[in-house]
């Protein structure tokens, strides 16, 4: 049996059919309200959690190469 | 991904390189069973794992995986962010620094389901495969660690 973590998980990010995510509506009526304010903590970290660019990539490769001689 | 869990450009880079030192020195071990990419990730996976580990951060007990109580109602507000009211809009800088004070409350385990979830979108099954976990086990950890970040970063998304 699913715990109610696991249900509510799968009901935010879509796994859930139709039909189950409608029953789990049903069963937390306060849950509507929930799935915008968690779409939009969603998209606020799909945003910012990442950095771009690395800003030295030669000396990234040179320094990584040094390393792997000295490990050789 | 190693930033989005450590939060540290420099650091980022050290353990960047020492994932790719581990990926040499243990290229054997590599056997096939799952695909390159997702033995790669694993690997980076671990590395950042300890290194977070060592550094001694274990994530607040508040909505802990590990020990939290089966059924949670999911509408429950929990404690209420202990971050200032918003009195206008917060620049990006103050957005980064607020994310940065949010994921260091979240254990290693959590922040690794995040990223690779929120950040990389990978799905479930490639996540426990990474972090040699159950399914159920991947979704129970977002679910908490999501709750803990909703709490935390609330006043953050909702001016947005």
């Amino acid at each position: 049996m699913q715990t109610f973590e696991v249900k509510f998980t799968a009901w935010l990010d879509g796994p859930l059919s139709k039909e189950e995510a409608v029953a789990f509506e049903k069963e937390h009526l306060s849950l509507r309200n929930e799935r915008t304010d968690l779409l939009k903590l969603r998209s606020l970290l799909k945003e910012n959690l990442g950095r771009a660019e690395l800003p030295r990539p030669a000396l990234f490769n040179v320094q990584i190469i040094a390393r792997l001689e000295r490990a050789r | 991904m190693i930033y989005g869990m450590v939060r540290n450009e420099q650091e980022a880079w050290d353990l960047a390189q020492e994932s790719f030192l581990r990926v040499w020195r243990s290229i054997h071990r590599f056997n096939g069973q799952s695909s390159f990419y997702t033995w790669l990730y694993r690997v980076v996976t671990n590395v950042t794992i300890d290194a977070l580990r060592r550094k001694g951060v274990h994530g607040e007990v508040e909505f802990d995986d590990q020990i939290a109580p089966g059924n949670v109602d999911p509408a429950s507000r929990t404690t209420p962010s202990a971050a200032p009211l918003p009195h206008s809009k917060l620049d990006q800088k103050e957005i980064r620094q607020r994310i940065d004070e949010a994921i260091d409350k979240l254990s290693p385990g959590q922040r690794a389901v995040i990223v690779m979830k929120e950040l990389e979108d990978l799905s479930y099954n490639e996540i426990a495969e990474i972090l040699d976990c159950s399914i159920g086990t991947v979704m129970s950890r977002l679910f908490y660690a999501r709750k803990k970040l909703q709490t935390l970063l609330r006043d953050v998304y909702a001016n947005l």
